[in-house]
């Protein structure tokens, strides 16, 4: 366990020392798997398929805050849906809307959810984002996996038959798409019941986790994804829904041992950028850059004093 | 001469003014209850559009039904159970948005009294 302190602790530091570098690339990844995604899923426009485009979105989104890449994210979903049929980019666009003002308006740090949530669905590693948003998020966070969830079917299901939607904008057209969205949605059995999967899992992982004992947050994980699994069994049963259950069976346990690795780079540090600041007192200015240091003293450190 | 602790010091202050400094020297910047009307008033606006862009939306996919009832219906108790629903809906989020607005004042406010306590010893040691 030490050994592996300290390898985190300089996998750490080497962030710390190079994010400059590092984060940019990061985001730039975020932003060109997520937009490949939709584009995969939807691609109703044929201009936004095109690499190029995808490339210098991705680029520009690296440089930018995360929030520009949830943004772009959801021009890229409303414009191929546009490109299908008005009405079903309206819906989508207002679902987007009640969404942000009901939720995403008090966290919007937890949007990126929206983005990251479809595209672990389209990696078959679904449930990494509700056991990360229990680990790093409040009593609330589930909401958040369920929204991201929610936008995953809602796009599903119009990419899998969009047969019912017409271009052509009239009464008939716009009525009948609108009828066949809403209905995929609200019948979607195997979206409520992963929503009700999702929404356990976060919150059983963020309760315990917060409990006081030795290696609660191990526990926490066991026991929300078993319970998840659980639930699942008996819900796509019960429902009819349309999960396989080996499959669920495999993804959580390659999302478990995800989140078990993250979590050991993230459990218990304060973990910060590097800060540059810039101040000044009656002798000097001063320019610091500040790299935050972790609690474990390297062994090879100790053993050559 | 270089005072290393000072450093320190003033490095942890200039950090938190940068980062988090801003948002909570904002909302502290408010007297409790005004932060706290200005929060729940904008909760009510938030609420109001996204009540009205559901009920909107629930109406176009009942549009068949309703044109069909239309001249059947009683539309004072059909507008009179449209507005409970609004008003108890509204209720629901402004207390929502209260308790939340209530939690970032009063977590901003402790970190104000860390920030403080930090310059003070700033002042009174260097």
């Amino acid at each position: 366990m030490e050994a592996i302190s300290e390898l985190r602790e300089r996998i750490l530091e080497l962030y710390s020392k190079y994010e400059t570098y590092i984060t940019p690339v990061v985001r730039f990844l975020i932003a060109l798997v997520s937009i490949l995604m939709i584009n995969s899923g939807l691609g109703y426009m044929d201009r936004l398929t095109n690499i190029i485009i995808v490339i210098v979105v991705s680029l520009i989104a690296a440089f930018l805050p995360l929030n520009f890449t949830i943004v772009i994210d959801a021009l890229f979903i409303l414009l191929h849906l546009y490109s299908l049929s008005i009405t079903v980019a309206a819906i989508v666009f207002f679902v987007f809307l009640i969404m942000f003002v009901l939720y995403f308006r008090f966290t919007p740090k937890e949007a990126i959810a929206v983005v990251l949530t479809p595209v672990c669905f389209a990696i078959k590693v679904p449930y990494i984002m509700p056991l990360m948003l229990g680990f790093i998020g409040g009593p609330v966070s589930f909401v958040s996996a369920c929204a991201g969830a929610v936008v995953y079917y809602i796009i599903k299901s119009i990419g899998a038959d969009d047969s019912a939607f017409s271009s052509s904008f009239t009464a008939d057209t716009a009525l009948t798409g609108f009828k066949a969205v809403i209905d995929n949605v609200l019948n979607n059995k195997t979206m409520i019941l992963m929503v009700i999967v999702f929404a356990l899992i976060a919150i059983l992982t963020n309760v315990i986790k917060r409990l006081s004992f030795d290696y609660s947050w191990q526990v926490a994980l066991a026991v929300s994804s078993i319970s998840g699994l659980i639930v699942l069994i008996i819900g796509s049963s019960a429902l009819d829904a349309e999960i396989s259950i080996v499959g669920a069976i495999f993804s959580m346990l390659i999302s478990v041992v995800i989140v078990f690795v993250l979590q050991l780079f993230i459990n218990n540090v304060d973990y910060s950028r590097a800060e540059y600041v810039q101040f000044q007192d009656e002798e000097y200015v001063y320019y610091v850059k500040a790299i935050p240091r972790y609690g474990v003293v390297s062994t090879k450190n100790k053993n050559s004093r | 001469m270089l005072n290393k602790d000072k450093i320190i010091l003033m490095t942890a202050i200039s950090i938190y003014e940068e980062k988090e400094g801003k948002d909570d020297l904002s909302i502290n910047g408010y007297f409790r209850g005004d932060y706290m009307g200005a929060q729940v008033l904008v909760g009510a606006i938030c609420g109001t559009i996204a009540f009205a862009t559901i009920f909107a939306m629930y109406m176009f996919y009942d549009i068949e039904n309703f044109m069909v009832n239309f001249y059947k219906m009683d539309i004072v108790e059909f507008a009179t159970g449209v507005l409970k629903k609004y008003v108890i809906f509204l209720a629901i989020y402004m207390v929502i948005s209260y308790f939340v607005a209530l939690f970032k004042h009063n977590k901003a406010k402790k970190h104000i009294e860390n920030y403080k306590t930090a310059l003070k010893a700033l002042y009174d040691n260097f």
